[in-house]
């Protein structure tokens, strides 16, 4: 089997397998608990908290462990946001439980406003300026995008913000980015950033979202007030401690790992033909490709890879089953492509031969496709 | 004195000579439906009883009693002997403590030393002593204590009535297949003629790669959650893709729905004949697609020749057929947006008054196409829905 549906969820590495085997049969002791090897257990949450700190440029006090990633962008979200009367911002090409929470709070009264991408899939710091004013409250913008792999300029995008709204908060989605493209929170100046376990070799069930020391932000999860009363709930020892050992783990090999060599070698194939879209294109992690074929449907290509034993993607998984692409539709890609819209998406495992054999074996599924319904 | 459930059967005792049929299945059924289920079942002349049950599954094995198709209705119930000490401590037990009341007592046994009004106003006074605020009215009172003396050693004492899904058991009917899509409509369909006493198995057209795996894995669902209704069935899951391949290589682009229901009509009588099922059963209702118009119907309806075909939602409104959905609990898994086989392959304007000649004239174009309706009625694969 080739896996190449590495943006939906990542096999766990060996370390971290390491310690939820190590916190779930050995150290299983409640970390709020007073006695000692309760407390050592307190300490290894600390350790991660500076591991997760400092491949993001921060402090460990600045980082809150919860449930998910999407638990981390409600977070921002619901808390986040200090001037109820002001606007917020957010781009058109925000994974669902972005969108989804700016959705909800138009319904509440809230005005938002989205920012489209530009057909490179790049939401840039002149658009979100544009939408900004200086009742802008709160603004978010993907950091790497889940469909396409494009990176935003995060820091162009702050600055932007911040010189005409300074009090704005800014969040920004980091789960494509994170151990995989330079994350250093004082570099890209944003106020909160949302990052997941299980997209770099960690368990599912695990994020963090990291809080600008200063800003002050009310629990999102109240109860017994553990992570310093920000959020609330038995710490996910297993999964926090697994989280960082993976992370730092992912990122070294990502250091060597050449994303862009193997996203070449589909693009080379298929960048040429009228009947296919290479969706996204200046900068861009490499870890994720975006390919549009017209008149196929992207569930129907993935069916005929997965015969050949090569699982891929068709957009984000969190929302495959919504009916149309929103961020291709945002871009401007017609019915005709997004329909065929498959996701590609790399790991530091991922070899070329793979990518080779995978990139092969789309060209006959799809011209196969062709072929049977064409007429 | 122990708790017990009372089963009432519906349409059954109208029948004359033939009610032992019914009633042996009925209680057929009961068993199998409580298969697993630690209770006792007493089968007795019109009277069926559960009883032997731990308290705490009292609401589940109610629950499902009341999805047995041929139950008119049940009750929880004290059961006592006939004494009038025993009776009258059961029903202090389940009367309310205040409101207006009645006592209703049928007494099969003439034997016993009271008259029915006598025992109810005997009933009637004790539980007037026991709680003051209790007043007695014969003709709108708010709740009614029933007393069925049914001899020396048993009666019944119970307060209200649950409603079952009515109809005859499942199996009286003969057997029938019903097509099932994944769609909101074939599992009303299903659960409306299985509610008539058919025995179903279902089959499922799936076009593996145009559809999913998930797309199965629904339809799977949906027999699991009719499966409550039905008994144990099974599906047959047909593989279309070839048909519909080569029905999208031949025939007129307008014509592609007419042909590929054509296609499953064919299949489906084959594969009816096959397992000897006397019907075929769809969810078709007149008017709401293209594929469902007097002339669409027609001509899907003309390639049956053996068995009737029955249409329960013909004459149903979309949202009445909702509604049943949501009763039965298939809505949810209805509307999961994955892709039936009656999407692949959509024609921009579908025909809406195809013709049988032209429909003819197409599918005479397709090679081999009696051997492909063959071979995916023989390489269907039969998945079991039982278990819960």
């Amino acid at each position: 089997m080739i896996y190449l549906d590495n943006a939906a969820t990542t096999r766990i590495l060996p370390c971290a397998t390491e310690k939820i085997i190590r916190f779930a049969d050995k150290e299983y002791f409640n970390p709020s608990a007073g006695y000692a090897p309760a407390i050592a257990v307190r300490h290894e949450i600390d350790r991660s908290a500076e591991v997760i700190a400092s491949m993001l440029g921060a402090d460990a006090d600045e980082i809150v462990f919860t449930s998910c990633a999407t638990e981390s962008n409600n977070y921002a979200l619901s808390c986040g946001i200090k001037n109820k009367k002001g606007n917020i911002v957010v781009s058109a090409s925000e994974h669902a439980s972005v969108y989804e929470c700016a959705m909800r709070l138009r319904s509440r009264g809230t005005e938002v406003r989205f920012v489209d991408p530009d057909k490179t899939g790049h939401v840039t710091p002149e658009s979100v300026a544009a939408a900004t004013d200086r009742n802008t409250a709160f603004v978010s913008v993907i950091h790497c995008s889940n469909e396409t792999g494009t990176v935003n300029d995060i820091s162009g995008i702050s600055a932007a913000v911040r010189a005409v709204s300074p009090t704005a908060v800014i969040h920004s989605d980091g789960v494509q980015a994170f151990a995989k493209i330079r994350t250093d929170m004082h570099t890209l100046g944003v106020d909160l950033y949302s990052v997941s376990a299980h997209k770099v070799g960690g368990l599912k069930g695990v994020g963090a979202l990291f809080i600008r020391r200063g800003l002050n932000m009310q629990p999102f999860i109240a109860g017994g007030g553990q992570q310093s009363g920000r959020r609330s709930g038995t710490e996910n020892v297993c999964g926090i401690t697994s989280f960082s050992a993976a992370a730092a783990e992912y990122a070294k090999a990502a250091e060597t790992f050449d994303a862009h060599s193997l996203r070449k070698i589909f693009t080379d194939r298929f960048g040429g033909r009228a009947d296919v879209l290479v969706n996204g294109c200046g900068i861009l992690s490499g870890y994720i490709l975006s390919l549009s074929f017209k008149g196929l449907k992207g569930e129907i290509i993935a069916h005929g890879m997965e015969d050949r034993g090569i699982l891929i993607g068709l957009g984000s998984a969190c929302s495959t089953h919504v009916k149309a692409n929103r961020t291709l539709g945002a871009m401007g890609v017609g019915k005709d492509f997004a329909e065929g819209s498959v996701r590609i998406s790399f790991s530091p495992a991922t070899t070329r031969a793979e990518a080779e054999t995978a990139a092969e074996a789309l060209e006959e599924v799809t011209d196969e496709l062709h072929r049977k319904t064409g007429r | 004195m122990d708790k017990v459930i009372i089963l009432r059967y519906s349409e059954i005792h109208l029948k004359g000579k033939n009610r032992a049929f019914f009633e042996n299945i009925l209680k057929r059924n009961i068993t199998e439906k409580l298969r697993g289920t630690e209770c006792k079942t007493e089968f007795g002349y019109g009277r069926y009883v559960v009883g032997g049950y731990a308290e705490s599954s009292e609401r589940a094995i109610c629950k499902k009693l009341s999805e047995i198709f041929g139950l008119h209705s049940l009750s929880t119930a004290l059961r006592t002997s006939a004494g009038i000490d025993d009776i009258a401590e059961a029903a202090t037990k389940i009367s309310e403590k205040k409101g207006r009341f009645r006592v209703t007592v049928n007494r099969a046994d003439k034997t016993l030393p009271y008259t029915s009004v006598m025992l109810a106003a005997e009933i009637g006074g004790r539980l007037l002593d026991a709680y003051p605020e209790l007043e007695v009215d014969l003709h709108t009172p708010d709740f009614v204590i029933y007393v069925d003396v049914r001899s020396s050693e048993t009666a019944y004492i119970y307060s209200s009535s649950i409603p079952c899904a009515g109809g005859m058991p499942v199996g009286t009917a003969g057997k029938g297949l019903c097509l099932l899509s994944g769609g909101i409509d074939s599992p009303v369909a299903a659960y409306m003629m299985a509610k008539r006493g058919l025995e179903l198995t279902e089959i499922h057209f799936w076009s593996y790669p145009y559809t999913s795996l998930e797309a199965k894995e629904k339809v799977i669902e949906l027999a699991h959650i009719l499966r409550k209704y039905t008994g144990k069935t099974r599906l047959i899951v047909i593989p279309f893709t070839e048909i519909q391949e080569a029905i999208h290589k031949y025939a007129e682009p307008n014509y592609m729905i007419t042909l590929v229901r054509r296609a499953m009509m064919r299949i489906a009588e084959k594969t009816a004949e096959k397992y000897g099922l006397g019907c075929i059963i769809n969810g078709e209702d007149l008017g709401q697609v293209a594929s469902q118009t007097l002339e669409s119907i027609t001509v899907t309806n003309s390639v049956i020749r053996n068995i009737p075909v029955f249409r329960p939602l013909i004459g149903f409104d979309k949202e009445e057929i909702i509604a049943a959905a949501k009763k039965i609990g298939t809505y949810e898994t209805s509307i999961k947006p994955f892709e039936d086989c009656c999407t692949v392959f959509l024609p921009e304007s579908p025909a809406t008054k195809p013709t049988i000649r032209r429909s003819e004239a197409s599918e005479k174009k397709i090679e081999n196409y009696d051997e492909l309706i063959r071979k995916a009625v023989e390489n269907a694969e039969i998945i079991p829905i039982d278990g819960e």
